[in-house]
């Protein structure tokens, strides 16, 4: 259920309301804000982030948009840069533009098309069903056994049985031990009467 | 949208009409006919400030305290939030728990026990009630300690020890898994329960979740924000005093 995060670095709050408003067009995303340059290791999130909109406009003579871009290359593929009409300074890096006078579709398009690239929706399996092992293991949840009694008896790692648990509580949309118990009598993987 | 003391409070309902919530909890009855907020505020002797906060701060998530608006006294605050806990034990929650028993039974006539919901939800109710408990035994003492020794401009020695042993941040650094529970609930009766028609029950269920689920995402925010915002200004200033008072 996590939503890909965006990051917005742009003097105007008006730009930055602007292309929240465009993006909502596309998808949900988790916005962080900033109307300053700030050096990426301060923004929380910027590893994970599927798109930074950068605004050309925070940067002049003595802090170089091209210097930025040297010190983050990095970031290239999840970058795009904002920029302003009548703009000379050429880049000198290999990144993606917008012009503020772009269109909505044009603004949609590019940002669809980079947040695709770094965005992946659901891990693989996610849409599956459960898995005979996780059944297994659901069951044995269910009976109120720990990871450690879980892995002692299926002879897998206490690891192996934590990484299926999450993979369980993701598919399930179920997070706690009495919700799979339920979710386990209904689906007939235990009965009542065993929970005695 | 902000709501401000000047727009007429049916216009607040139509802006977002889960603030008759609000109102409820404010004692604050319909008939409002073309009165403004301060107006009807005025009526039931609320504080006209002290609504606009609560009403600001449930509707908007992003909202964020104004000083300016934190003139009225910290008890306001504690009693508008017991009386929120008041309505989940007594109104909200029973009538969620009617939901489930009539559901199971709807499933036990078609020959399918379902009782399990049942004591999912007892189970998640007890969780709740001592959430709401602790909160009413140990974090509304402590703010309404610190409400008073701002009020007199007097911080006792064991006052200070405690500020600077566990303050407003450290009560509501705790999290348990009452909101998982909920979530659970909802996932369970969207995705697992015996495939057929959706009855007008299942429906009024699922809605009541979805609006419990919010109300409590908006009465935390009031906590989050608005208590321990008050709170920690307080704290900060009796400290100041003390240290200037050696």
């Amino acid at each position: 259920m996590s939503l890909p995060v965006v990051i917005l670095m742009a003097e105007s709050a008006i730009i930055r309301k602007g292309l929240m408003q465009i993006l909502n067009e596309f998808r949900e995303f988790e916005y962080k804000e900033a109307d300053h340059p700030l050096r990426i290791d301060q923004l929380e999130n910027a590893v994970n982030a599927s798109l930074i909109v950068v605004s050309e406009n925070l940067f002049h003579p003595e802090l170089p948009l091209n210097q930025f871009l040297s010190d983050h290359h990095d970031l290239f593929p999840k970058l795009l840069i904002l920029r302003f009409p009548g703009s000379t300074e050429a880049l000198n890096f290999p990144v993606t533009t917008i012009y503020l006078g772009d269109s909505e579709q044009e603004v949609l398009s590019v940002c669809r098309k980079i947040v695709r690239k770094n965005f992946h929706d659901a891990t693989p399996g996610e849409n599956a069903e459960v898995s005979k092992r996780e059944r297994e293991i659901i069951r044995a949840v269910a009976l109120g056994m720990t990871s450690k009694e879980i892995s002692d008896m299926l002879f897998i790692s206490p690891h192996t049985v934590i990484t299926h648990r999450k993979n369980i509580n993701r598919k399930l949309g179920i997070k706690t031990v009495s919700g799979l118990t339920v979710y386990a009598i209904l689906n007939n993987i235990i009965t009542t009467d065993e929970l005695e | 949208m902000r709501i401000t003391r000047n727009i007429k409070m049916a216009d607040v309902i139509h802006i977002d009409h889960w603030l008759l919530t609000v109102l409820k909890r404010f004692d604050i009855s319909l008939g409002f006919g073309e009165k403004k907020v301060e107006e009807v505020c005025e009526m039931h002797s609320v504080d006209v400030d002290f609504f606009l906060e609560i009403a600001n701060a449930y509707h908007d998530e992003h909202y964020f305290p104004r000083t300016h608006l934190q003139t009225y006294p910290v008890q306001l605050l504690v009693s508008y939030l017991k009386s929120t806990h008041e309505d989940y034990l007594t109104q909200i929650i029973p009538q969620i728990e009617e939901k489930i028993s009539a559901l199971i039974s709807y499933y036990s006539n078609e020959g399918k026990n379902m009782s399990i919901l049942q004591k999912f939800f007892l189970e998640y109710k007890k969780e709740l009630s001592i959430h709401i408990q602790r909160e009413e035994d140990r974090v509304f003492p402590y703010v309404l300690e610190i409400g008073k020794a701002h009020e007199a401009l007097q911080l006792p020695q064991a006052l200070y020890e405690q500020i600077n042993r566990y303050s407003i941040h450290d009560y509501f650094k705790e999290h348990d898994d009452v909101e998982e529970k909920l979530y659970d609930l909802k996932n369970i009766l969207l995705k697992y329960l015996p495939q057929g028609r959706i009855s007008l029950l299942q429906q009024e269920l699922i809605n009541a979740l979805f609006g419990l689920e919010k109300d409590l995402n908006n009465h935390s925010r009031i906590e989050d924000k608005v208590l321990v915002n008050k709170v920690a200004i307080m704290e900060r200033e009796l400290l100041t005093l003390y240290q200037s008072k050696l």
